[in-house]
Formats: C-alpha cells, structure tokens, sequence
C-alpha cells in the first residue's frame, strides 16, 4: 500500500535500465549542468534538449510520456523565480508600486524568468529518470563510487531502509490523534495554536524516543551479525565498452547541445 | 481424570428488534488508492449494550473496517453512529462518539504522562478544566489505574498501555467503543486483567481478535469476516461449533 | 508527493553555476570535518544511529498542526537534531534528508544541493547548536527558551542565506526577495520554535539522560557557542542592512565578479524596517531588527515558562 509511495524504481527491462549507475548520475548532472550553461531564451537549444529527453524517457522502456506526468508536480516551485522578472535590466514593461516599492518587470527580465522555469522543467526530468532507472542501492554504489563519504552514504541506505517505518509510525500517530480530535455541539474545540502545537511536539518527542531505543536494537542485530565498526566493501564496478559508448554518446549530444544554445 | 472447563453461559440475545440505533453500517465499500478491494459491501448493526467480536484471517478487512467508523476512511455506502449518518463535516462530532483504539498503545500514548493523554480528548472538546479532571479520573477508574495518573507513558508496561489507550478513549464518554485486536502482545496476567476489564466496561464494544477463547468468554455475539465481506453474524456459541465454517475462514476452533 | 515543510528547497537551475559551486565548496568542506569528528567521538553505534535519525526528521517533518485558516506549523529539525545529537552528527544527518529529498522526490535541485545542505543542514545546526551549547548548563527553562529563539532564529537564517544566493545568481532583487522570505519565514519559524521546544520538553521530561552531560549532545566545546552567536548576530545586523543598503552590497558583488547586470533602479528603504523616531538610515534598521530579537526572546522566555506548567490541568489543585 505505501511502498509505491517511496519506491521511485519502476522495473523493466531496457538500455537505460542496464547502464552502469554510475554513468547514468553523471548523465544526469551533466544533463542539469548543460542546462544551466545555456543562455537566456536559446529557444533551440531548450527544444532540442526537450528532444533529447523524450529520446531518454523511450529508452527507458517507460513510455515517451512518462516523465512529462511526474514533472508538473514540481513545476508550481519552479514559479518561484517570478523574482527574475523584476531583476534584470532592460527594457521596462511596466511600472507597479507594491507599498513603497518601484517594481520595474522588463523584456531581460521575463525572459530570464521564462528560460529559468523551462530549464527547472527539464532538469527535473533527467532527476526523476534517474530514479525511475536506477535501484536505489545501486544509486547509493554510484555515489559511492564517484566518492561521496561511505558515512553518508550508509546512512542515506539507513533512512531509506527506515523511512517506510517511521513514516508509518507517523501516520498512525497522527491518526490516533484524530480519533480524539473530537468536538461536541455549544463548545470550540481545538484549544489554542500552542497547545496543538504541543500535541504535535509531543508526538515529535515520542518518535524520536522511539527510533532512538530502536538504533540500539539495530545495533544489537549488526553484532549479532559481525559488525565490527567497518563499514562494508564495494564490489568493484566494471565499466563495459557500452556504459563507455553511452557516456561518449551523452557528452557529444551535450556539446551539441551547448553549441545549439549559442545560435 | 480429564479436566472439563465450564463454558461460560452467556446472557440469551435478542437479535430481532435491533435496528442499529448505536452503529449502523449499510452497504460499505471501500478500495485502496491502488485498486485494491479492502470492503466489498459490509452491513453491520449493532444495538445499545451489545458486545460484538469481529474475527477473521488478517486482511479481512476489519481494521479497514474499523477505521470507517470515525471517519478516518471513508468509503462508499452508509455508515451512522447513535442515528448521526458520518460526513465530512461532522467527524469532530462523530469522534466523540466513537472510540477507536488502535492495535499498538505506543501510537497512541503521544503525551509524557498518563494524565495528560486521557486528558486530551475531553480537552480537545473544549471542556472546563474541572470537568476534564473529573472525567480522566472516571476513565482511569474504569480501567483500574487510578494510581497510574502522574506516570510517565513511555515507562509502563505493555499490559499497562493498553488499558491507558483504552482510558484515552473513555474520558471521551463515546456511545461505542472499538478496539483492534486488545489482546494481542499480552501475557497471560495482563490478558486476564484485560478481559476482566472489558467483561465490567458497561458500553457497546466492537472488538476485533484472533483470540477466540476471549471471544467465545466475553462476547454473546460474533461477526466473521474474510476478503472484504461479511460472511457469518451471529450466536458466539452456534458459530463456535460449527467447525467447516470455522476452517473455511483461517479460524480454529478453540 | 512532497514532504518538504517551507519554501526552502532551492530547485533546479536556479542559482548561478558561480553560486551553486561556492557553497557546494563551503559545504563539502564542512562536510569532511563532520565526518571526521564523528568518527572520533560517537564510536561505532554512531552509524546506525544518525541514520535512524535521519528517517526520524524525513518523518518528523510530517507532522504538523492547524494553526488557521487551513495552514499549519510544521518542523524543519536543524535545530532540533543539533540538540539531540550534537552538531556535527546533526550536519550529517541534515544532509542525508536533504540528499534523499532531493534525489527521491525531486525536492530540490541536484546541482543546488550543496546551497540547499548549506542553508538547512549547516546554517540550522550551527545556529541550533551554537546557542544551545550557551545554556546547557543553565534551567530547564532557560534552555527551552534558548532552543525556541534557536529555532527560529535558525529558520531566518535559512532564509536569508537562500534569499542572499538567488540574488547573487541575479534572479532576484534583494529588497523583494528578502523582506518576502524573511516575512513568511518569520511566521513559519514560529512553528519550528513550538514544536522543537514542545518536542525537547517532552524528552526532557521523559529520557533527560539523552540530553545530559555525557550525552552525544555535549560533545561540542565552547567555541560553538562563539560561531552560533556570531551567525545569530549576523543574520539579525544582515537582514535589515541588506535591504538598507543594497546598493553597496551589490557594489560589492559586481566587485568580485558574481553578477554581470549593471545598475538597477532607484532603491527605497521598506518602512517596516525602520523606527520612525530614528528616521530613515541604517542605524534605524538595525535598531529595528535588534529590537525584534528582543521581543521572539522575550516570547520565547514566556514560551519556556508554559512548557514548565506543562499540564494545563493541574491535577494537584
């Protein structure tokens, strides 16, 4: 029931699904980075990245729509960089006054705010392929690999390994909560902010008390099975001539990329 | 010598001439988000006083079930409480007339002591202050912890919290009380006390349990459920003896 | 479905690369001291620990409360997990909420990551910790007051530094973007102050062991404190001179480089920085900002004092 919630990993069988994990990381960032080096309003560029991610998504064997779907969950943040609109200089498309604010929204400005959402929009999809195409494990290695401390790592496999439980915990905490968030006719109910505030602090408390004595358990179950304080080693990857072939593909259609974007 | 136990006799039930004037539920469906068919057209009808075992094999759907009852879950199909038919804006209302306690007390007991959880649900109300202590001070009563008042939740007992998620409740003076598998996690001491408890508890209780010896001693009248549907509704000692039914839905006799 | 409980989360392609990789630097830096601090004082339970912390904020963050109108309070936990695990701890575990958020549901960029570490992981703890670490010693209350100002404080400061980054990225102006975040931050971190202090007083009461002197919490020497104030003290001076004098700041920026725009408009000093009595200068901004901290600590004090008369009820009288 909740699992699909966390489980970002959509299984099947396809080219991407098989690449090495770490070439697809350094896809995508390179991908994200190859967005932000393109300029303001390179209207081509963004199209023939936008072909290139459909090209990925069809790769994927997910169906050519699949990111687009996800993607529009995460544009309503992108709207956020309306700011762009007043900041740039240019020439000015109107004049409003917010209290004692001269806010001056120009041609330079929209643009940049437009290109910024559109480059958000296109990154987001190479992030959630990403996922959709890599076990989280797997991901994890990848990380590893490309040299992000095992500690963190380890306890990112932690709150993935965890975040399921706690998570469920909260949800039944917050559901015995509104069992006994009653009212009866002829009083307010609720009492004031402070003291939902309180409840909800409480309840904070008690999960924590709760995780902090269930790490002493885990604890206990990793001696019990050889723990010693070294955190585990990786299976060398190999990179196949394919994972090569696949990240000199990305790294040529990126430079194309960059170039489209300066006509 | 073989020890014969003696079955407890059971006050005779009247089943005709109740018309669901404390729990009413007619027709319910429900499925989950991904599809899934929890409740397939449950009706339910419970009178005042009445005490009810719901049993059944895990996924049955009583907890499902239950959790429609204060409006937690909502799915299709009627369900009232005390005649008040459940909809979106009167669940306030309907959770002061509806216990729920949940299978595990830990997710329940989210205050640092006792009195403060029993005391949150008539605080929640809106009650006066004095009348708040007066009904925390009858729930634990009825649940025989009086002298657990000043206690620290966290430190108690399983048995222990069990009987104070069931307090959380009372203090709410509700029209029935539902409880998730009570009895489960208990030792043998601590499941005496339990049933003991709701054997004395003067209020219409549904209660869902794998423990079918509690069932068959505390409660007259017994609903069987599997796969989403209700299958037998009647006399705990009629179903009790009929075995194949039993079988046929992950029961054993006990 | 999004967890993320504030307007923090900086997403893709908004920052400058310039920006985004100076505090990916600032932030691998202070990174590699936390891993190497750990290492030394928590031992080998330490791992397993800070990740089921780690799950423990990411669910944490979950819970909320009705404040009106159909918004609610929320946790962002820098503070908190500075006080309950220490600060390096805490930066670690921050940073793996942060890095989950951003990788499994897309809640933040992947390139702004080390800005977005940077604000709620590193800014959080510093200050949660810093000036927690100055009352540790101190009451009960003395203590919930100082971690409920942290707390709040330490929201503030999160949205200053994210404000500060969007703006030398040139997406934004900085007398709008900063009296905006600061202004809906100042609300939420309110909030973040209730339940943190809400949620250490419950420990407090039930496991005190947990937040003791030979706790994992004690581990930070003095020179916390030095760090957290100084950044306390920062964000409070900061906030009303950059939207005082943004002229010079962006003189500044264009100095070393960072913004290739050139002259904006006219600027106006927002009169809700400013005491009329001191006029329109700097002076009066700073007065007002300073003045303002007084009043969340003085709050936060009388905060501290109902967390004390912890049963609304007395059952005693």
């Amino acid at each position: 029931m909740h699992d699909s919630v966390f489980d970002r990993y959509h299984e099947t069988q396809s080219p991407l699904h098989s690449l090495d994990a770490r070439v697809k990381v350094v896809m995508a960032v390179a991908f994200i980075l190859s967005n932000s080096l393109l300029p303001d309003g390179a209207w081509l560029a963004f199209g023939l990245t936008w072909l290139a991610g459909l090209f990925l998504n069809w790769l994927s064997g997910l169906g050519v729509g699949f990111t687009l779907k996800r993607s529009f969950i995460a544009l309503p943040f992108a709207l956020a960089a309306i700011t762009a609109i007043f900041a740039i200089p240019g020439q000015p498309l109107g004049e409003w006054q917010l209290g004692s604010l001269t806010l001056i929204p120009t041609d330079a400005g929209l643009l940049r705010f437009v290109s910024i959402v559109i480059r958000s929009w296109l990154s987001v999809q190479a992030a959630i392929l990403l996922v959709a195409t890599t076990r989280f494990p797997d991901l994890l290695h990848a990380l590893e690999h490309l040299h992000m401390p095992t500690v963190l790592t380890t306890i990112i496999a932690f709150l993935y390994r965890y975040l399921f439980v706690l998570t469920d915990e909260v949800m039944r905490l917050t559901r015995a909560r509104q069992s006994r968030s009653a009212a009866v006719a002829g009083r307010r109910a609720g009492r004031s902010v402070w003291w939902r505030a309180r409840t909800a602090g409480n309840m904070t408390g008690q999960l924590f008390l709760r995780s902090y004595e269930r790490s002493d358990r885990i604890y206990n179950a990793m001696l019990a099975r050889g723990y010693t304080g070294q955190l585990r080693t990786l299976t060398p990857h190999i990179m196949r001539s394919r994972d090569w072939a696949y990240s000199a593909a990305a790294a040529f259609v990126i430079l194309l990329l960059q170039i489209s974007g300066r006509f | 010598m073989p020890i014969t136990h003696q079955t407890p006799t059971l006050p005779a039930l009247d089943l005709a001439g109740c018309d669901g004037d404390v729990l009413s539920i007619t027709d319910l469906h429900f499925n989950y988000p991904d599809g899934h068919a929890a409740l397939g057209g449950v009706s339910l009808n419970l009178c005042e006083g009445e005490k009810v075992a719901l049993v059944g094999p895990n996924g049955a759907g009583k907890s499902t079930l239950m959790l429609h009852l204060n409006g937690i879950l909502a799915g299709e199909g009627d369900v009232s409480i005390g005649g008040l038919r459940i909809e979106p804006d009167n669940l306030p209302v309907i959770r002061s007339m509806v216990g729920l306690v949940f299978q595990s007390p830990d997710d329940q007991l989210f205050s640092p002591t006792v009195f403060e959880d029993v005391a949150f649900g008539p605080l929640h109300m809106g009650l006066p202050e004095d009348e708040v202590r007066v009904r925390v001070d009858e729930a634990l009563e009825m649940v025989r912890m009086s002298a657990y008042r000043e206690r620290l939740s966290h430190h108690l007992s399983m048995g222990e919290k069990k009987r104070i998620a069931i307090a959380t409740v009372l203090s709410m003076r509700p029209q029935i009380l539902v409880l998730d598998e009570p009895s489960a996690g208990l030792d043998p001491r601590a499941r005496r006390a339990l049933i003991n408890l709701l054997r004395d508890l003067p209020i219409t209780m549904l209660v869902s349990s794998h423990d079918l010896r509690m069932v068959r001693e505390l409660f007259p009248r017994m609903v069987i459920m599997d796969e989403g549907k209700i299958v037998a509704d009647g006399l705990t000692t009629e179903l009790m003896n009929d075995e194949a039914l039993l079988e046929a839905h992950g029961l054993e006799k006990p | 479905m999004l967890f993320s409980p504030a307007p923090l989360h900086i997403p893709n392609n908004f920052l400058s690369l310039a920006v985004s990789i100076l505090c990916w630097v600032i932030t691998a830096s202070v990174l590699a001291v936390a891993i190497s601090k750990t290492n030394k004082s928590l031992g080998e339970r330490q791992v397993p620990l800070m990740g089921i912390m780690a799950a423990f904020i990411f669910a944490a963050q979950m819970i909320n409360f009705p404040v009106a109108g159909g918004t609610s309070g929320h946790l962002l936990g820098g503070a908190l997990v500075a006080v309950l695990l220490g600060p390096w701890a805490g930066m670690l575990v921050m940073t793996a909420v942060v890095a989950v958020q951003a990788l499994l549901f897309q809640d933040g960029g992947l390139v702004e990551m080390g800005a977005n570490i940077l604000n709620m992981g590193i800014i959080t703890v510093v200050i949660g910790y810093g000036l927690y670490r100055a009352v540790m010693t101190q009451s009960r209350t003395a203590k919930l007051a100082t971690i409920g100002f942290a707390a709040w404080l330490s929201v503030m400061a999160s949205a200053l530094a994210t404000s500060l980054e969007i703006w030398l990225s040139g997406n934004a102006k900085l007398e709008i973007i900063i009296p905006a975040m600061l202004l809906v931050h100042a609300l939420i971190g309110i909030g973040e102050a209730l339940i943190t202090v809400a949620a250490l007083g419950f420990i407090l009461r039930t496991r005190p062991d947990l937040m003791g002197e030979k706790s994992a919490s004690a581990q930070g020497g003095r020179g916390w404190i030095f760090a957290g104030v100084l950044i306390s003290v920062a964000v409070v001076l900061l906030s009303p001179l950059a939207s005082a004098d943004p002229d010079g700041l962006e003189r500044v920026a264009i100095d070393l480089g960072f913004i290739d725009t050139a002259r904006s408009g006219p600027f106006e000093l927002l009169p809700d920085y400013t005491l009329p009595i001191l006029g329109e200068t700097p002076f009066s901004t700073i007065a007002a900002g300073a003045i303002g901290m007084v009043v969340v600590l003085v709050i936060a004090f009388m905060l501290g004092k109902a967390v004390q008369n912890r049963n609304p009820v007395n059952p005693k009288s």
